[in-house]
């Protein structure tokens, strides 16, 4: 898949336009709106949430709050699938957080299940990510350690603790890991006027 | 510990995006933004910045069922052949209920009626 920017634009603008009449209660344009996202953003809760039940809960309340909420979505602000990105992954994120204080963590559960999975691993998809936004440069640039963190935090949602046992280091190396590689990456984004 | 000091919200807001900050962090943080513009920016500039990274998943179709079970929620909720559901019927009924008791005490408050206090009382208090 090359990256195209125009048909990146073209799709943003399209989308952007479903929300606009999903925000007036259209139903054809929010069933369009679901028909063209709802497989990207099923992807990302079942990525985080690794559980096909609770990912499908999360795309359902997700599609229910942007029904209700697509009039406060502002194009100027950000992209369309951003913004409905962020709905999905926040709900996934407090899920996971929330599911760790009363459950066992990831890790009593299925030590090593991530290295062992056959799907394309999180390095991987960060890398082919940032060449079609044409930021290869900019996470090229991270360290393995920074690249690594990153990585399995934003596609797996590990938190600190969960880092340093997957990573089997020391809690203090992984926050560090983690703080630097993000002030890397935006030194690097803002810098390269990639903003958004 | 200063959560708008503009360094310590830049990083916080990172964490918040990236997923790696604590239940109570994440609530915390959440509900500043709901109330602060600068918060809710610093989250949305981190969004627009790591975001983007989720494009490169490869994409898996949800089950059918979801779909429907979405409609079934936003139509329960907002039926459009329920009278009860029709907002406009509401207000209408609602202006026209405040129209007439302004009527009244206008009427009941014209100098030259006969009108005992007591009435008046009544009347409002029914509102």
């Amino acid at each position: 898949m090359a990256p195209d920017p125009d048909k990146r634009r073209q799709r943003s603008e399209r989308l952007a336009e479903l929300l606009a009449r999903t925000a007036l209660s259209n139903q054809q344009a929010f069933a369009e709106l679901y028909r063209e996202t709802s497989s990207h953003l099923y992807a990302v809760a079942l990525r985080i949430l690794r559980e096909s039940g609770a990912a499908e809960e999360v795309l359902q309340e997700s599609f229910v709050n942007i029904w209700h909420h697509a009039g406060s979505y502002v194009a100027a602000k950000s992209q369309p699938l951003t913004w409905m990105t962020s709905i999905v992954r926040n709900r996934c994120l407090d899920q996971m957080r929330r599911r760790k204080v009363d459950t066992v963590t990831i890790d009593d559960e299925e030590p090593g299940m991530m290295l062992a999975d056959d799907r394309p691993g999180p390095m991987e998809m960060l890398l082919s990510s940032a060449d079609a936004l044409a930021v290869k440069s900019c996470v090229e640039r991270l360290e393995a350690g920074q690249k690594q963190a990153i990585a399995l935090a934003f596609y797996q949602g590990l938190s600190h603790s969960e880092l340093a046992s997957h990573l089997r280091q020391p809690l203090g190396t992984v926050k560090s890991w983690v703080r630097r590689g993000l002030e890397r990456l935006k030194a690097c984004l803002d810098g390269a006027g990639l903003k958004r | 510990m200063n959560y708008l000091e503009p360094e310590r919200l830049d990083a916080l807001a990172a964490q918040y995006v990236l997923g790696t900050l604590s239940r109570a962090a994440r609530e915390r943080l959440a509900r500043l933004a709901r109330g602060n513009e600068s918060v809710a920016a610093a989250l949305r500039a981190w969004e627009n910045r790591l975001l983007p990274l989720a494009e490169s998943l490869p994409p898996v179709a949800p089950p059918e069922r979801v779909w429907p079970a979405i409609l079934d929620r936003i139509q329960g909720q907002r039926e459009p052949g329920s009278i009860w559901a029709n907002l406009g019927l509401w207000r209408g009924l609602t202006m026209a209920g405040f129209a007439t008791a302004m009527a009244l005490v206008v009427v009941l408050l014209t100098p030259g009626l006969e009108t005992p206090i007591e009435t008046l009382v009544v009347v409002l208090a029914s509102r």
